[in-house]
């Protein structure tokens, strides 16, 4: 209820006084009354709307201090009723997105009389829960609710609600696919997956225990696990209960395992069928000396893989020299712009070394050499 | 020539000296009166408030479709505190927009109305507590109804300014809650029952027998700066010299938000902190909070460690068998009644210790309220001392209660709820008798005491205005004027090198006076005023015939400077 009620109401109002204030009044005229929000000048609650508030009145004939009790006695007390007839009825129905199968449904209405106060309790209140057959309570402190389990399938339903024949406008309500019991699931892959090649992996339908689908648009997270502590995440909404999730595969090693997860509902982990990455040919070796700190800068690649691109900045290389004289020296780091650069703390004089290189879950065999310092042999293996 | 320039020149230095004099004297004057009158007091003071949820929970009786959560009761408790304080300020400044923030719908139609009318006719309603019972939670958390307990005071004002009705009330009522973008209004609320607040039976005031008291503040710490900077040592150090001085009892000062602020103290706060907070002794509800194991993972609060110094205190004054006469809601600044179920919560927090504790005689609820009438209004200033008077006394009914009033001229307002009637005399000594006849001729046998007698030793020149000698003159004289009484509180046990100008205003001259009030001085020592005094408590309390400034001393051993000649 948004209106508001005039400040003076006038003899009307008085009329309508369910008890007379004045002869709830024993023994003289009422000076003070008090409710529930405050205290007021008898003359001035009377000629006023407030005269119509329900709840217990006091009644003061006495505008002074009983000094000996410290407060001032009240005349008398009553208790001013609501009238029976709502006119106002305010709706409650919730959750508007109850789970199906899962959640109930609460409708409930407070009703407020023509002076907003809580109807009586006792009041009679129809309430269709809009799926079934509607059914009768009663009021207390002004309101009546049922609780009630909406059906498992999906769908807006509109719950009715009466009081004293009176009927409120409709609510409705939806009830939705439970997130908690689908079931992910990816579907089965046509062809591994190509290195360097947009792929597509897509789920089966995805639905609840009620074979509800998921709504459009709901987020579905594919997470390939790389087995060495990296994850990668991709994110896909769902379109006519299907995610399909896009990616482009460079640099992933073996034995990738990927998990669906919607809210707190994950799938359980499967394997991709991955093709590995290839190399297409051995890089070069060569060498600089740095005089000054005594040191060769060994500078590899360029990396090329059999899909004829280079292989992507960041991924891990490591380098193993073994000198002639048997001591080694190792090195590791990550591509940048397909080529590997790092220092040995070696001089030349120490050269030829044989020279394993590993990277893309490959390793290579080739050498370093004194006099042909940039050029290197090998094979993969 | 030359002489007749030399008289010129003497004659305009005394012509200047003497309207220096006149000047200083007036000024004087004005500031005497004031320090009768404490008016600086109550424009000096600016303390920032806390707020306090004044709901407290009791769990429900039937099952809900939903469970009420600690972040729902935190929430709708917040709610149901601000609506109440703001249709309370509503009803004072005649503004009811705000309102709208707080109520919706029918509660906010009449919530209007009241405050409107309220206004308008000069009445006034203030929420003191809400203890709430969730009876209806709808499933999805968007409704909710209360059955309430609430204490309220509701008063009218006269046309002179004075207090009309005035109405503490218990009420049951139905307080339904809707829930509105994360935030929860007041929908309706219908009153159920209301019952009146009961004065208990009197409590014996036999026990409390003839005092001789100090008013205490260390000599570096006083006012604000008691409570964060109080140290153990000092305030038994400082009980011995009053029980050296043949006083038993202290009269003590908590600070209007004492025992409210539950936050936290810092790691730095409580670092700077001379005091050790271990644990609390005395049953409270703030010991109910602080004894919980989630206490010991934390830093206490600021609440429980102004506890654990007051425990400390009252156990202290016990050991040198003092009793202590707490005085409550000391420096409060306002009157609001937004601010009443702040002062009934801190109320709910002390009764328990002040009840518990042998040290405690009576206790003093407010310092001086009288000197609030003008700034404040009678009325509303009565109608809080009503209510609190009557809300502590139903929380401790055994602990009987006293106001301690500026000025004789009120020392019988609100006699007849309070057990011990008690008045400060800084007013012309030689009506000091007349005016304590006066009261007691209006007791009702109920014991009369001035918790307030002080003059300052303060020199500014040539003992002038007073000295340490007219000091103890003085005191002995309204001492032996007094002697009728059921007893005699000096104001106060030391001089202070740095009175709280928050406290006692910056006025050059009130700081100078008020520095030099005590019995002990600046150096720690004992004034004449000291030994004087001591006497004439110990003849008080005997009864005898007090001494006069005149009549020779006895050695009473004590250390003394040797007073200046008269």
């Amino acid at each position: 209820m948004r209106k508001t009620l005039p400040l003076t109401v006038t003899v009307l109002t008085l009329a309508l006084l369910p008890m007379d204030v004045r002869a709830a009044s024993n023994a003289g005229s009422p000076h003070y009354i008090s409710d529930a929000f405050g205290l007021v000048p008898y003359d001035n609650y009377a000629a006023s709307y407030r005269s119509n508030w329900s709840g217990h009145v006091s009644v003061f004939n006495e505008g002074r201090l009983d000094t000996l009790a410290g407060q001032t006695p009240e005349s008398d007390h009553y208790n001013q009723p609501a009238e029976p007839e709502p006119e106002t009825l305010l709706v409650f129905v919730g959750p508007k997105s109850a789970r199906a199968g899962v959640e109930n449904v609460h409708a409930s209405v407070i009703g407020l009389d023509r002076w907003g106060n809580l109807i009586p309790d006792g009041t009679i209140t129809r309430i269709d829960p809009g799926f079934d057959e509607a059914v009768e309570t009663t009021s207390q402190r002004g309101v009546s609710d049922r609780i009630f389990t909406p059906p498992t399938r999906t769908g807006t339903y509109r719950a009715g609600i009466s009081v004293a024949n009176r009927q409120a406008a409709h609510a409705s309500y939806k009830v939705v696919t439970d997130l908690d019991s689908i079931e992910l699931e990816l579907a089965p892959q046509a062809s591994p997956i190509e290195q360097e090649t947009a792929t597509t992996l897509t789920t089966r339908p995805i639905q609840d225990a009620y074979g509800n689908p998921v709504e459009e648009g709901i987020a579905v997270a594919l997470t390939i696990d790389h087995d060495t502590g990296s994850v990668s995440r991709l994110n896909a909404l769902t379109s006519q209960s299907i995610a399909a999730h896009e990616l482009i595969a460079r640099g992933l090693p073996d034995g990738l395992k990927a998990t669906l997860s919607l809210g707190s509902t994950r799938s359980a982990s499967s394997e991709l069928d991955y093709r590995p990455l290839m190399i297409r040919q051995v890089p070069e070796l060569g060498w600089t000396y740095l005089p000054a700190i005594e040191a060769m800068e060994i500078h590899v690649g360029p990396f090329m893989t059999d899909a004829g691109f280079l292989l992507n900045d960041g991924s891990p290389v490591s380098l193993l020299l073994t000198f002639a004289d048997g001591s080694q020296k190792e090195a590791s780091g990550w591509l940048e712009k397909g080529y590997f650069r790092t220092l040995i703390t070696a001089k030349p004089d120490k050269l030829p070394a044989e020279v394993t290189l590993t990277t893309a879950s490959t390793h290579y065999e080739s050498r370093l050499d004194l006099t042909d310092q940039r050029q290197a042999t090998g094979e993969i293996q | 020539m030359k002489k007749l320039g030399l008289i010129t020149v003497w004659g305009i230095s005394v012509a200047l000296l003497v309207s220096a004099m006149v000047v200083a004297s007036s000024a004087y004057t004005d500031v005497k009166q004031r320090q009768i009158e404490y008016d600086y007091i109550a424009d000096a003071l600016a303390v920032p408030s806390l707020k306090i949820d004044m709901v407290r929970w009791q769990p429900s009786k039937d099952s809900l479709a939903r469970v009420v959560t600690e972040a729902d009761r935190e929430t709708v408790g917040t709610a149901i505190t601000e609506a109440w304080n703001a249709h309370a300020a509503a009803q004072h400044i005649g503004q009811t927009a705000v309102l709208a923030d707080y109520f919706t719908d029918t509660a906010l139609n009449r919530a209007v109305q009241s405050a409107e009318m309220a206004h308008a006719s000069d009445t006034r309603m203030a929420v003191l507590a809400v203890s709430a019972e969730p009876v209806f939670h709808h499933l999805d958390g968007t409704l909710m109804q209360l059955m309430v307990e609430m204490q309220v005071a509701r008063y009218s004002i006269n046309d002179d300014g004075s207090l009309g009705l005035f109405r503490l009330t218990r009420e049951t009522a139905l307080t339904t809650l809707v829930e509105k973008t994360s935030r929860w209004e007041i929908l309706s609320h219908e009153r159920i029952d209301a019952e009146p607040i009961r004065l208990p039976p009197s409590p014996d005031t036999n026990a409390i027998g003839a005092m001789a008291g100090i008013n205490y503040y260390p000599a570096k710490t006083p006012w604000r700066d008691f409570w964060p900077s109080y140290e153990r040592n000092i305030i038994e150090q400082d009980f011995n010299l009053i029980a050296d001085l043949d006083a038993n009892t202290i009269r003590i000062f908590l600070p209007h938000d004492f025992g409210l602020n539950d936050n936290e103290l810092s790691n730095a706060a409580l670092a700077e902190t001379p005091f050790h907070f271990d644990s609390l002794k005395y049953d409270s509800p703030i010991k109910t909070a602080a004894s919980s194991d989630a206490r010991k993972k934390r830093n206490p609060t600021v609440a429980e460690h102004q506890f654990a110094k007051l425990e400390h205190l009252l156990d202290a004054a016990h050991a040198k068998g003092l009793k202590v006469i707490p005085t409550l809601f000391d420096l409060k600044q306002d009157y609001d009644l937004a601010g009443w179920s702040n002062d009934h919560h801190k109320l709910s927090r002390l009764a328990p210790l002040l009840a518990d504790h042998p040290a405690v005689s009576y206790v003093d609820l407010k310092n001086e309220p009288d000197l609030d009438f003008q700034h404040h209004g009678r009325a509303r200033v009565e109608a809080w001392l009503r209510s609190m008077t009557m809300t502590f006394k139903n929380l401790a009914p055994d602990v009987p209660v006293t106001i301690g009033w500026a000025s004789h001229r009120d020392a019988l307002t609100l006699s007849n709820i309070l057990d011990v009637l008690t008045y400060h005399d800084y007013a012309d000594p030689s009506l000091s008798a007349q005016r304590l006849d006066d009261i007691l001729a209006r007791s009702a046998d109920k014991p009369v005491m001035i918790t307030e007698i002080g003059e300052t030793s303060f020199t500014a020149l040539a003992r002038w205005p007073s000295s340490e000698v007219a000091q103890a003159r003085k005191l002995s004289a309204r001492i032996e004027a007094l002697d009728s009484s059921d007893g005699i509180f000096l104001w106060t046990l030391h001089d202070f090198p740095a009175p709280d100008p928050l406290a006692v205003g910056q006025s050059f001259w009130i700081r100078q006076l008020q520095a030099h009030f005590g019995l002990y001085g600046l150096d720690g020592q004992p004034k004449p005023a000291a030994e004087f005094v001591r006497q004439a408590l110990t003849d008080f309390l005997e009864g005898a015939q007090h001494v006069t400034t005149t009549a020779p001393r006895p050695d009473i051993g004590l250390p003394t400077r040797t007073p200046e000649p008269e």
